[in-house]
């Protein structure tokens, strides 16, 4: 008797992630799919010279897999002023988009989005981003994303997670396990995914993210 | 014998009730029908769809208000009670119940309908909610003249006006593009959308009719289960 090998995934769910900031993909309904969740979110902003980054906003929507086209287009941010998006594209070429996680606008922190008509056939949510920090960054008590700051100042984000000692420049980071979280830049640094990036990095600005999960 | 198997594209259990002419009044015990829970299942999402309006002689009808419900099956009697409200401008309210030994018919969740040209009212959150994930919409009031998509609900009231007015509804779904008359349709896929009727021509689930119409769309209730 063989050994039946087996390697599940830690889920029993179909888990798609769309990170590539500036990207425009297909997302297609697994077969036998019931239900579907979608947590979009906004690219960060840039620093002023004065204040870090704002967060972008978070998307969160969980609907009848039955009651969705099988195939949506999934639209990422490529940073800030540019939001993620998930579009259902008509035949007739006019897409109608149904969830948006709004960008920063510079040191602005992301508009939440409003409930819709696709979306009031499950439940929504979204969460606005944090506006940036001329100083220290302190873990945001709305969302798990995290504005940009000061070099000198320390950074902390939720559960503890920090970009370092404070007196350097450092760029954020951003994790989905154990639990998701992201951490903006400071100085010159760029901010994790929907994260700001620090006071000096005039430029730069963080890409946003689609995850759509179906079981 | 072959045991045949007709799989269905999704993984879930979904079972649908249309409002009936005819069962005009939720008081009637006559007109409800009996969900059974399936077995195994471990979730439940439930959706009511109120009945949708007639329209008077300058406005169409509104739309039925919307109501979803999902937790866990745990939380949910292995039977409930289902009235789906009857077309044309039905003054009850699309509704799940408990049949209680006790206490008769108590209702669980419910989706009004619109009674008129006005929008039907979303369902307040009461203590059976609390158990679950709810959201109730309300519905698109009935204009005097041609109908654009609603921002918050799916479902589509009727046109006015003194000529029939157009329709368009979400996603780009239109009737009546003529100017004179058109009934209002309703689908599933490949996403959920209703469209009002416009002149005396009959509505579509949960859907306003056109001016002096007395076609609003029946209501509907959609319970999956996995």
């Amino acid at each position: 008797m063989s050994y039946p090998i087996n390697y599940p995934t830690p889920q029993g769910a179909n888990i798609q992630i769309f990170k590539e900031g500036g990207t425009t993909s297909d997302w297609v309904k697994p077969q036998g799919a019931s239900f579907v969740w979608f947590t979009l979110i906004g690219g960060g902003g840039s620093g002023s010279n004065v204040q870090g980054g704002g967060s972008g906003s978070v998307t969160n929507c969980m609907v009848p897999a039955f009651l969705i086209p099988n195939v949506l287009q999934v639209n990422v941010s490529s940073g800030e002023s540019v939001n993620t998006t998930v579009v259902y594209q008509q035949k007739d070429g006019t897409g109608y988009t149904l969830l948006t996680a709004n960008a920063s606008t510079g040191v602005l922190g992301g508009v939440a989005s409003s409930d819709n008509y696709f979306s009031c056939m499950g439940f929504f949510q979204s969460v606005a981003g944090n506006v940036g920090s001329s100083t220290t960054v302190t873990a945001s008590t709305t969302t798990f994303l995290s504005p940009g700051g000061a070099a000198a100042n320390n950074q902390t984000s939720n559960y503890g997670y920090t970009s370092g000692p404070s007196g350097v420049d450092r760029d954020g980071f951003f994790s989905m396990s154990p639990i998701i979280v992201a951490s903006g830049g400071m100085g010159t640094g760029i901010g994790g995914i929907g994260s700001g990036s620090g006071e000096n990095n005039l430029s730069g600005s963080s890409p946003g993210l689609a995850v759509i999960i179906t079981w | 014998m072959i045991p045949f198997y007709l799989p269905t594209p999704q993984g879930c259990n979904i079972q649908t009730f249309y409002g009936l002419a005819g069962a005009a009044s939720s008081t009637e015990s006559r007109n409800w029908r009996a969900w059974n829970k399936p077995v195994g299942v471990s979730h439940i999402y439930m959706m009511l769809i109120g009945g949708g309006g007639d329209g008077d002689a300058t406005n169409g009808g509104g739309s039925g208000a919307v109501t979803v419900w999902y937790g866990a099956a745990q939380h949910v009697p292995d039977v409930l009670q289902v009235y789906a409200s009857a077309p044309s401008g039905s003054a009850s309210a699309t509704e799940v119940a408990y049949l209680s030994s006790t206490a008769g018919f108590v209702a669980l969740l419910t989706a009004n309908s619109s009674t008129g040209t006005g929008a039907a009212a979303a369902m307040t959150a009461n203590y059976f909610t609390a158990s679950g994930f709810f959201q109730s919409t309300a519905g698109q009031a009935g204009p005097a003249g041609n109908v654009s998509p609603s921002a918050t609900t799916f479902l589509s009231a009727g046109a006015g006006g003194s000529t029939a007015g157009t329709i368009t509804a979400n996603y780009g779904y239109t009737a009546n593009l003529t100017g004179t008359s058109g009934s209002g349709y309703f689908q599933l896929q490949p996403i959920i959308v209703g469209v009002g009727s416009a002149g005396p021509r009959p509505s579509a689930v949960g859907c306003g009719s056109g001016i002096s119409g007395t076609f609003g769309g029946p209501g509907m209730v959609l319970i999956a289960s996995w």
